[in-house]
C-alpha cells in the first residue's frame, strides 16, 4: 500500500476503531490506528495521509484541540471528525476550527463510507479550470448555473442547482442525508420530516423527465448517489 | 455622584457638627449664668457699700460718692440715680428714676435707653431712692464673639468633614462600581472565569474573596453539568453506534433494517434535543458566541426548504419578511429554530391549511412569527407547551417526543428572547420578539 492510500485513524474505542478500520479497509484504504491525541498527532506528522479520522474524547483531551497542529503539520489532505458531541453547536464548533466535516455517533457504516469517499476524493481533485462538468450528455455550466440534456434545457431553481451542483461534484460517491444537509443547506441538525427525501426526489424526477433516464439512485441506507445509469 | 451616596456623606458630616452646635449652645448658656452672676455680686457690693455710707455719713457724702461715680466710675457705663422724697435727682448719671423699674430686694434684669443692665433700686432711711445698675453690655459682647469663634470653627468643621466623607465615599463608590463592572462581565461576555478586582480594605477584599468562591462555584457546576452532558451523550451514542454496527452483519430485510435504522435517528434526536436544551440554558444571557446575523433571511431559507414538503402534504407556507432584521444570534440554532415551527405546523395542521411566516422590524425590535390556520390548542394548554415532554396538541398519532417548542424555547432565551403562544383567532401561533441588533449594547 502506497503513502497515498493510507488515512489516519485516531479512536481509543476498540469496538469504534475496529468499525472505522473496516470502512476504510472497504473502501480500499489502509487504517493506520492511535489511541491518543499525541500518538496521533506524531504519526500524522511522520507521513503523508490523504485523510486523518478524529474521535474527540479521547483519553488525553478533546482532539479539537489539536486541528490547528494537525492543519499546521501539512501532512493531512482532510480531517473528518467522528464524534458522540453532535448537536448543532457541537458540529458548527467543529467545522470552525477547521475539521473539513463532523459526523456525528452513532452513523450508519455507510454513512461513514459516504464521507470518507467524498472527503478522499475531494482531496484528490484537481481544481477544475472550465465551467462545464458533462455525464453522458447531461451537461452542466457551473457559472451560468444552467443545465442542458443535448438541446433540452432543464430548468433549475437555484437550490436544486446547488444540489445537483453537489451531486456532480461527487459523482458515483453514496451521499447521505446529513451530508446533503450539511452541505447544501448548511443545517447541522437533523430534521424529523423527510425534507431531504422531497428536493432529491424533485430533482430526481425533473433529470429523468427530461432524460428519461435515472441520475440519482438510492443507496441502501445511505442516501443517493448521482451518476448515469440507464433506467 | 449618586443621590444616595450625598445624603450618606451630608449625614456623616453634620451629625458631629449637630452635636457640636449643642454643646456650644448649652456651654454658653452656663458662661452666661456665671457671668451674669459675677456682675450681680458686684452690683450687690456697691448697693451695699453706698447704703453703708448713708448710715454713716449721711446724704451729703452719699451725693458726693455718687456724682464722683457717675462720671469717674465705670468705663462700660454703670447708671446711678438718687432722688429725694419728692423723686428729684440728687445725683447720678440719668435724668430721672427710669420707668418700670420698682423698689425691691433682688437684682432685676432691665432695659435702660436700649442698653441692658443688671439694677437694684432700693429705699435709704429718709426716704430717698438709690438704684444703682450694672451694664450688662460686655457679657454679651463676650458671648457675641464666643458666638463668631464657634460659627468660624463649625463652618471649617463642616467643610472638613463634608471633605473627608466625600473622599471616603468616593474610594468606596469606585470599588464598589469596579466591582459591579466586574460582575456586569460575568453576567455578559466575560463568562464564570472573570474575578474580582482586589484593592484596599481587608472587607473588601474578604467580600471580593466571598464573590470568588461563589463565582468559582458556579463555574465548577456549570463544567459538572457540561461534563455529565457530554459524558451522558458519548456514552450513550458509542452503544447506539455499536448496534448500529452490528445490524450491519444481521441478514435484515430492508424494511425492518429502516424501521430500526428510524428508532435509532428518533432515540439520538431526542438525546440531541435534550442535551442542546441543557447546554443553551446554561449559556442563556452569554453573548460571546453570537454573531449579527439576519432572521428575516434565516427564516426566509428555512421556509424555502420546507415549501415542497408542505406542497406534497396539501399545505401552503407563505413567507413575509422585512428588509434589516438582523440580531446578534446563532444561525444554526436559529435555522433549528425555525425548522422546528415550521414542521410543527406542518404536522399539526390539515391538508389544504397554511403556515405563516413573519419576519417584521418593528422599531428596535424584531419579531418573529409561525401561524397556521389549523385545528390550534386549547388556551389552558397553550402555556404549557414549551415545557418539556408536555404535549398539548392532538397528538395520537403524531410522530415526536414533545420537545420541540422546549427546543424553540432554550434557543429563544439563549438569543434573550422570549417565546409566546399567543391567543388567535384561528390556528396556532408562536411569536419571538428579539432586541435588533443596532439596539444591543
Amino acid at each position: 500500500m502506497t503513502e497515498a492510500g493510507r488515512i489516519l485513524i485516531v479512536e481509543d474505542d476498540a469496538d469504534m476503531a475496529r468499525a472505522l478500520a473496516e470502512a476504510c479497509s472497504e473502501l480500499g484504504y489502509c487504517p493506520v490506528l492511535e489511541t491518543t491525541c499525541a500518538a496521533g498527532l506524531a504519526t500524522a506528522k511522520a507521513g503523508q495521509f490523504p485523510l486523518a479520522i478524529l474521535d474527540r474524547m479521547m483519553p488525553d483531551g478533546d482532539s479539537i484541540d489539536m486541528l490547528a497542529e494537525l492543519r499546521h503539520a501539512g501532512t493531512i489532505g482532510a480531517i473528518l471528525m467522528v464524534s458522540a458531541l453532535a448537536h448543532a453547536g457541537h458540529r458548527s464548533h467543529g467545522l470552525d476550527r477547521g475539521a473539513d466535516d463532523y459526523l456525528a455517533k452513532p452513523f450508519a457504516p455507510e454513512e461513514l463510507r459516504a464521507r470518507i469517499r467524498a472527503l478522499v476524493r475531494r482531496t484528490k481533485a484537481q481544481p477544475v479550470d472550465n465551467d462545464f462538468l458533462v455525464f453522458d450528455g447531461l451537461e452542466i455550466r457551473v457559472k451560468a448555473r444552467t443545465v442542458h440534456h443535448g438541446q433540452d434545457h432543464i430548468p433549475l431553481s437555484p437550490k436544486e442547482f446547488e444540489l445537483l451542483m453537489y451531486f456532480a461534484t461527487h459523482a458515483g460517491t453514496p451521499l447521505s442525508r446529513m451530508q446533503l444537509l450539511e452541505h447544501v443547506w448548511n443545517l447541522h441538525f437533523d430534521p424529523q420530516t423527510n425534507v431531504v427525501d422531497v428536493h432529491v426526489g424533485r430533482l430526481r424526477r425533473k433529470l429523468e423527465q427530461h432524460t428519461n433516464r435515472a441520475w440519482i439512485h438510492t443507496a441502501r441506507g445511505a442516501g443517493y448517489w448521482f451518476g448515469p445509469e440507464d433506467a | 455622584m449618586r443621590n444616595g451616596t450625598f445624603r450618606s456623606v451630608a449625614l456623616v458630616a453634620l451629625v458631629p457638627l449637630v452635636m457640636a452646635v449643642a454643646g456650644v449652645l448649652v456651654l454658653q448658656s452656663q458662661l452666661r449664668a456665671r457671668l451674669v452672676e459675677a456682675v450681680q455680686t458686684r452690683l450687690l457690693a456697691e448697693a451695699q457699700g453706698f447704703a453703708a455710707l448713708y448710715d454713716q455719713r449721711r446724704i451729703v457724702a452719699l451725693r458726693e460718692a455718687i456724682a464722683y461715680r457717675s462720671t469717674r466710675g465705670d468705663p462700660a457705663g454703670s447708671v446711678y440715680v438718687l432722688t429725694d422724697r419728692a423723686g428729684a435727682v440728687l445725683a447720678g448719671n440719668l435724668d430721672g428714676w427710669p420707668d418700670g423699674i420698682a423698689v425691691q430686694d433682688t437684682a432685676q434684669q432691665v432695659q435702660i435707653d436700649g442698653r441692658p443692665f443688671l439694677a437694684r433700686a432700693q429705699d435709704l432711711r429718709g426716704g430717698f431712692g438709690l438704684l444703682v445698675g450694672v451694664s450688662l453690655l460686655p457679657v454679651e459682647q463676650t458671648l457675641a464673639q464666643m458666638r463668631r469663634v464657634f460659627a468660624a470653627f463649625g463652618l471649617a468643621m463642616l467643610v472638613a468633614g463634608l471633605a473627608a466623607a466625600w473622599g471616603v465615599a468616593r474610594q468606596a463608590q469606585r470599588r464598589t462600581a469596579r466591582m459591579n463592572a466586574a460582575l456586569a462581565q460575568v453576567g455578559g461576555a466575560g463568562g464564570l472565569g472573570l474575578r474580582m478586582p482586589r484593592e484596599g480594605g481587608s472587607e473588601h477584599a474578604e467580600l471580593a474573596d466571598h464573590i470568588d468562591a461563589m463565582l468559582a462555584r458556579i463555574a465548577h457546576l456549570f463544567d459538572a453539568h457540561q461534563r455529565l452532558g457530554n459524558a451522558v451523550a458519548h456514552e450513550m451514542r458509542t452503544p447506539l453506534a455499536r448496534i448500529r454496527t452490528r445490524l450491519d452483519a444481521l441478514d435484515l430485510d430492508a424494511v425492518a433494517r429502516a424501521g430500526l435504522d428510524d428508532e435509532i435517528r428518533a432515540t439520538i434526536r431526542l438525546f440531541d434535543s435534550l442535551l442542546s436544551i441543557a447546554q443553551m440554558d446554561a449559556e442563556a444571557g452569554n453573548t460571546t458566541t453570537l454573531h449579527p446575523v439576519d432572521l428575516g433571511q434565516i427564516a426566509a431559507g428555512i421556509a424555502e426548504l420546507y415549501v415542497p414538503v408542505a406542497e406534497e402534504e396539501g399545505r401552503r407556507i407563505t413567507t413575509q419578511i422585512d428588509p434589516d432584521t438582523q440580531i446578534l444570534g446563532d444561525e444554526h440554532l436559529l435555522a433549528q429554530l425555525l425548522s422546528n415551527l415550521i414542521e410543527n405546523g406542518l404536522k399539526y395542521t390539515r391538508p389544504g391549511d397554511t403556515i405563516a411566516v413573519t419576519v417584521r422590524r418593528d422599531g428596535a425590535k424584531v419579531r418573529l412569527r409561525v401561524q397556521d390556520d389549523g385545528p390550534g390548542v386549547d388556551a389552558t394548554l397553550r402555556e404549557q407547551l414549551f415545557t418539556p415532554f408536555a404535549r398539548g396538541f392532538d397528538t395520537g398519532s403524531k410522530p415526536g417526543h414533545g420537545l420541540g417548542l422546549s427546543l424553540v424555547r432554550a434557543i429563544a432565551l439563549r438569543h434573550g428572547a422570549i417565546p409566546r403562544a399567543p391567543a388567535t383567532e384561528k390556528g396556532f401561533a408562536i411569536e419571538v420578539e428579539a432586541l435588533h441588533f443596532s439596539a444591543q449594547e
